[in-house]
């Protein structure tokens, strides 16, 4: 498969990484020519430099044979050009990054199909979206919805006082029978990421990632120890647009908002544009402003800064005034176990959040993708084709990879926990967790 | 002036409005000429005298004058002035030459009353006035309503003077009417006036008026004026349907022009989203409310008590003036009431006066952001009316209005004072003047009878400055006594 990605970013260097670690051939275009080479050391990807806005350097990276051509760089005008081009050069699918909201709704169906645009995602609305999944589930490290949120996969780090710490997934287990409404798809302990088997037990600090039902979220959420807390008064600090669109929804639902914003104009700009949402002009770090603003006092704070450091040390010192919950967003994945010492409670990435719709489109076939933070466990939803082996097969007797958990079956739009008698049929969804080597094989057994 | 006389059209704002003006006048003169036929030709000479120098007049600066490409805020706002200066020259002229006041002074008040749009007339009594003279007054007030509505919607903001243009494009950008050019916008406006003004019409007529009175309280309701044909005003018809269409009429003549003309088209979503029709809206029921309860007799609301409540609460805050009476056994608290709604005034676009409710509302988020940054010194607001920004320059024009309009009305305070009024008496009649709303505290809740001839004096700045928004007449009244800049050799 012959992948082109426009836009060595964040964004465009992540979905580099992560589709030549499966394997695929990777072009990367930018006008930087020394994060290009930044980018070759690290990875197995070929690079071309210049515009992407030039049919000569579309040419140069295979244009006429690309499968899935994406357009990542921050400019939406860039982006469709550049889609527009590559649709005229015979790319065959096409993924572009646009920000624009009205380019991105279904008013502007008619542009997309003009440039040929098969998908868009914008990684801040999905890093917006994220957000507010996390603060659905107060407490929770990562919220995932899958199969249009009947199956919610939650990941959280055992305190001590969870009811399920010292005990068995095999003893826990039986005490839901009959019907299981979890499942415990994948441990993270110390560093190690495994899909745990009935004799493991858990311990405080694992963190695991559940995998549940809709209307049992509540109770599991009770059951990791996650305390419930209200979602009166909320802080972001940094004022980007992630930062607006939290704030346009939290707005909406009656939460108190306040952002701090740096750059004078922006400030005023969010001003103008948000609704009841108080907006402070100042450093993120800086403690007087913070402590004026009362950040001890609020339910969750948000640093959503492009800077790491600042948006640490700001959620450091939010806990330290006594904030509920804080939530820091990080773009260097290294700096992520430090986050969950230090207490923050945590941490996403945005680049992850995009590149998981990008991932789900390259695959084909795959309903939806969710990556975690830690540990390179994938959670992937697939549809049982007809006549594939899974066709009317039993849980236990699937020849499936090593690495390879079915964790649910959504049957009608219902959701069910698999078992090994489960049987399965075609137009069946399935909830699976795999390691990235095994998506492969996953992907034979269903098609 | 010398260039007026040759053939060569000479390019002046001023005679373009000028030519306007007497053109207007020629024509409402011409119907009040026609009128006296129904009325046994009683001041036909006189009307009809004053109509064809007017349509003289106009026609010649008509052909003359040309308006310039590049219009000049001071000079401008001069033409505007004097435009204003002419509509009553020509209503003074008119009403001395048919010999309904005899002196110069009471014909000027009440020109100057008529086309300001207040409710404050000498003319006394009324009924035995010829039919003619009684159209033209309503005319006055007519062509008043909406000279002011184009002063302040259409010529103004094409200068680009700072925050006028709020009034109706700027701060409520859903009021505006969309159209760049000066005679696009007045063909726009005139349309919708001449629409309201018919459809009051009609409803006076289904209300049981007879013809006459029913254009003639049309033109003074629609316009927001109060002017009426017979002494006690409306009070004079006794009936709770004609009372319920002055209301009506009354709140019409408080809502913008943009909007109603919107309403008509069928956008009722869209009206219905505009926060400053609302507030408006609020504003006159809430009032509406407090007056039924606070003016309530013994034994309790009646059916005409409430409706006089209401009456009075739409009158105010349109700064019509029309009265039914009743005021006399009201308490202070309630007239005080009156007094402050008159002060907000209409909204903005509309024929009626006053503060205007879109700048009020502007006010109050002033007065919140002011709060606000007394608690968190580090937070950036923006002043918004509904959800859209207002910008900081016009935020600060009205901040600047404001002043101007508290100093104004403080000034005219002071000067009534020294005519002989008591305190209430000389705030109330300032401010009322100021909104060209008309009835006052005091003595002068009934009228003007009260009034020193001074004190007449006095009002008539006020009520041309509060009906031009204060600049006009400030910045005009400097252009004219600084005179013309003198032209460079070609």
């Amino acid at each position: 498969m012959h992948l082109i990605v426009v836009g060595a970013g964040e964004v465009g260097s992540y979905l580099a990484e992560r589709l030549s670690r499966e394997g695929l051939d990777v072009v990367v275009i930018d006008l930087d020519g020394r994060r290009l080479g930044e980018l070759a050391e690290r990875l197995d990807v070929m690079t071309v430099k210049g515009s992407g806005t030039k049919p000569s350097v579309l040419a140069d990276a295979g244009v006429a044979r690309c499968d899935v051509f994406v357009a990542v760089t921050s400019s939406d005008e860039v982006n469709l050009v550049t889609c527009m081009l590559a649709h005229r050069g015979g790319a065959a699918r096409i993924v572009a990054r646009l920000e624009e909201p009205e380019l991105r709704d279904r008013t502007a169906a008619k542009l997309h199909a003009a440039v040929g645009i098969d998908l868009v995602i914008d990684p801040d609305e999905e890093t917006a979206q994220e957000i507010l999944e996390l603060l659905e589930y107060p407490g929770a490290t990562e919220v995932a919805e899958m199969a249009g949120g009947e199956v919610v996969v939650i990941g959280a780090r055992l305190p001590a006082n969870a009811p399920f710490v010292g005990r068995t997934l095999q003893e826990i287990a039986k005490s839901f029978e009959p019907e299981w409404d979890f499942l415990f798809g994948i441990i993270t302990r110390e560093g190690e990421t495994i899909i745990p088997r009935g004799d493991h037990r858990l311990e405080p600090d694992d963190l695991v990632r559940v995998l549940t039902k809709r209307k049992a979220r509540r109770q599991l959420a009770e059951l990791l120890g996650l305390d419930r807390r209200s979602l009166k008064r909320v802080m972001l600090l940094g004022g980007g647009r992630t930062a607006e669109l939290v704030a346009t929804r939290l707005g909406a639902r009656g939460a108190d908002v306040t952002v701090v914003e740096r750059d004078p104009e922006r400030a005023r700009e969010l001003a103008e544009r948000l609704d009841r949402v108080l907006v402070l002009e100042g450093e993120i770090t800086d403690a007087d402003l913070l402590a004026d603003a009362d950040v001890g006092r609020a339910d969750v704070v948000v640093a959503l800064t492009g800077e790491d450091d600042a948006n640490i040390l700001a959620c450091l010192f939010a806990k330290l005034e006594g904030a509920g919950e804080t939530i820091a967003v990080a773009h260097r994945l290294s700096l992520l176990p430090l986050l969950g010492q230090a207490g923050i409670d945590v941490a996403l990435s945005p680049r992850t959040a995009s590149a998981n719709g990008v991932l789900r489109f390259v695959r084909g076939g795959v309903a939806q993708v969710t990556t975690f933070l830690e540990g390179d466990v994938e959670v992937l939803e697939l549809e049982v084709g007809e006549g594939s082996p899974a066709d009317g097969t039993a849980v236990a007797e699937l020849r499936l990879p090593k690495d390879v958990l079915i964790g649910a079956i959504v049957r009608d739009g219902k959701a069910q926990i698999a078992r090994g008698r489960s049987e399965l049929r075609d137009r069946d969804h399935v909830v699976v967790f795999a390691k990235p080597q095994s998506v492969e094989g996953v992907r034979k057994a269903f098609n | 002036m010398t260039a007026v006389l040759t053939r060569r059209p000479v390019e002046s704002v001023t005679g373009w409005v000028a030519a306007r003006v007497l053109l207007a006048c020629a024509i409402a003169l011409a119907a009040a000429a026609a009128t006296t036929l129904l009325d046994e030709r009683r001041a036909i000479g006189g009307l009809t005298a004053c109509a064809l120098v007017c349509a003289v007049a106009g026609f010649a600066l008509r052909r003359r004058c040309v308006v310039p490409v590049t219009l000049r805020p001071a000079g401008t706002h001069a033409a505007v002035l004097i435009g204003w200066l002419l509509l009553i020259g020509v209503s003074t002229a008119t009403y001395r030459v048919c010999g309904t006041f005899d002196g110069v002074r009471d014909a000027l008040f009440e020109s100057t009353a008529g086309f300001t749009t207040t409710a404050l007339s000498v003319l006394e009594p009324v009924e035995g006035t010829p039919k003619g003279v009684l159209l033209w007054r309503a005319s006055t007030q007519w062509l008043g309503g909406f000279a002011a509505v184009m002063v302040v919607v259409a010529m103004l903001p094409l200068l680009g003077v700072g925050g006028i243009e709020a009034d109706s494009a700027g701060a409520d950008k859903r009021n505006r009417l969309k159209s760049p050019l000066i005679a696009a916008t007045t063909r726009r406006l005139a349309r919708a006036y001449l629409f309201l003004s018919a459809s009051g019409v009609g409803l006076f007529l289904l209300a049981g008026m007879g013809p006459f009175d029913a254009v003639t309280y049309a033109m003074t309701t629609i316009s927001s004026g109060g002017f009426g044909n017979h002494d006690g005003s409306i009070a004079y018809f006794d009936s709770a349907v004609v009372e319920w269409c002055t209301i009506g009429g009354m709140a019409l003549a408080g809502a913008n022009l943009a909007l109603l003309m919107a309403a008509v088209r069928g956008r009722l979503v869209r009206v219905m989203r505009s926060t400053e029709l609302r507030a408006y809206a609020f504003a006159v029921a809430v009032a509406s409310i407090v007056l039924t309860w606070s003016t309530a007799p013994e034994g309790g609301v009646t059916a005409q008590s409430a409706r006089h409540a209401a009456f009075a609460a739409t009158s105010a805050m349109s700064t019509t003036g029309h009265t039914v009476g009743g005021w006399a056994e009201w308490g202070h608290g309630p007239l005080v009431l009156l007094i402050l709604l008159a002060g907000v005034g209409a909204m903005s676009g509309a024929p009626g006066g006053g503060f205007r409710v879109v700048r009020a509302l502007t006010l109050l988020g002033v007065v919140r952001r002011e709060i606000v940054r007394q608690l968190h010194p580090r937070s950036v607001m923006v002043v918004k009316i509904g959800k859209a920004a207002v910008d900081e320059r016009v935020v600060s024009h009205m901040i600047g209005y404001q002043v101007a309009w508290l100093v104004l009305a403080g000034l005219g305070a002071v000067l009534l004072g020294a005519t002989g009024l008591v305190f209430t008496e000389a705030l109330t009649a300032a401010v009322s003047a100021l909104a060209t709303y008309g009835p006052a505290l005091g003595d002068l809740r009934d009228g003007t009878a009260a009034l020193s001839d001074t004190a007449l004096l006095v009002l008539l700045p006020l009520m041309l400055a509060g009906r031009l928004e204060i600049s006009p007449v400030v910045i005009g009244a400097a252009a004219l006594f600084r005179g013309r800049p003198k032209r460079r050799s070609r």
